[in-house]
């Protein structure tokens, strides 16, 4: 009786991840469109890259720096979102296979 | 603005990410299988859920019988690493409200990182269509259920990903989007500050903050960054 199954996990799970989903449009019906909240949003997804991007490289290491500079330097090259996968992620793997 | 021929655009512009996709979903198989998940419960978690990272931080945490707290725990840890989406829902705003409100909180259930940049780089382009945005996400959705099933029956071939690189995913391909968004009359400033601020946010404060910190607080310096043309 009472126990939780992996359903009840998963459902609430799923509520968070839709609250989530919701809530930055949903605060933004409410909030007018002034030229700096403009701005604001069109800063946004550039800032939010970086944030997640440079953490994460810098504490994982340099094999991490390295595959993220050359995935920025074949997409600024190519323009192309695979090749720029693809060469960040053989750089990586590339290094580690020889232990660094 | 919905057409499908946009929304076949936003199918097409998800094709170069699809490896990285599969590959991690079929991961995300794996670790339900080796849970002792079912392969209904595992591939219905990312129906539910979808998102990544977080199901499989979830994942991590399952627990054979489930009190309230460790309920509330997994809860916490699902709304930290995908805190980043309340921004990201927030940028689309001026987007989606082009809809009515029902289509856009059901366009919304398709957001991901992938499908919000890809969207944001059309927009760049002077796309206005909300197809490609809902294109780019159910396609990612129906792949990222599907390749749930190779991984949970053939748990031994995938090995450790890691190897590949595979757990980096994430920061390389926002390297590389980060290219397509960079304004010169303005990034310069703001990005440093965001790089300053999350890489600082980080060694002080646990979890996942640093992304929501640093994003905020140098849009918020984009805010009064007027224009200079």
């Amino acid at each position: 009786m009472n126990a939780l199954n992996n359903w009840h996990i998963i459902a609430a799970m799923s509520m968070v991840t839709i609250g989530i989903r919701w809530a930055g449009f949903f605060i933004m019906e409410h909030v007018p469109l002034t030229p700096f909240v403009k701005r604001f949003l069109q800063a946004l997804p550039g800032t939010i890259l970086v944030s997640t991007v440079v953490p994460i490289c810098f504490h994982t290491g340099w094999v991490a720096i390295l595959g993220l500079f050359v995935a920025i330097g074949v997409m600024i090259l190519t323009k192309r979102d695979f090749f720029a996968l693809f060469f960040g992620l053989l750089t990586i793997s590339l290094l580690r296979l020889y232990n660094y | 603005m919905f057409s499908w021929r946009a929304f076949g655009d936003g199918v097409r512009a998800t094709f170069p990410l699809l490896p990285g996709v599969i590959t991690f979903s079929a991961v995300f198989g794996t670790m339900g299988a080796s849970k002792g998940l079912t392969i209904i419960e595992t591939m219905g978690m990312s129906f539910f859920v979808y998102a990544g990272l977080s199901q499989m931080m979830g994942m991590q945490l399952w627990q054979e019988v489930w009190s309230f707290s460790s309920l509330l725990s997994v809860m916490l840890v699902v709304f930290a690493v995908n805190l980043r989406m309340v921004l990201m829902g927030a940028a689309l705003h001026p987007h989606l409200s082009q809809l009515k409100p029902h289509q856009a909180y059901s366009a919304l259930l398709t957001m991901t990182d992938a499908n919000f940049l890809l969207t944001v780089k059309y927009q760049k382009e002077g796309g206005t269509d909300t197809g490609y945005f809902i294109g780019a996400g159910a396609i990612l959705w129906l792949v990222w259920m599907v390749f749930n099933i190779p991984g949970y029956y053939a748990t031994a071939m995938l090995g450790d990903v890691k190897r590949f690189g595979f757990d980096l995913f994430l920061p390389i391909f926002f390297g590389a989007m980060a290219v397509n968004l960079f304004e010169k009359h303005r990034d310069y400033l703001l990005w440093t500050i965001a790089a300053g601020v999350s890489l600082t946010a980080s060694y002080l404060l646990e979890g996942y903050w640093y992304i929501v910190i640093g994003a905020i607080s140098a849009s918020l310096i984009g805010g009064f960054y007027e224009r200079a043309e």
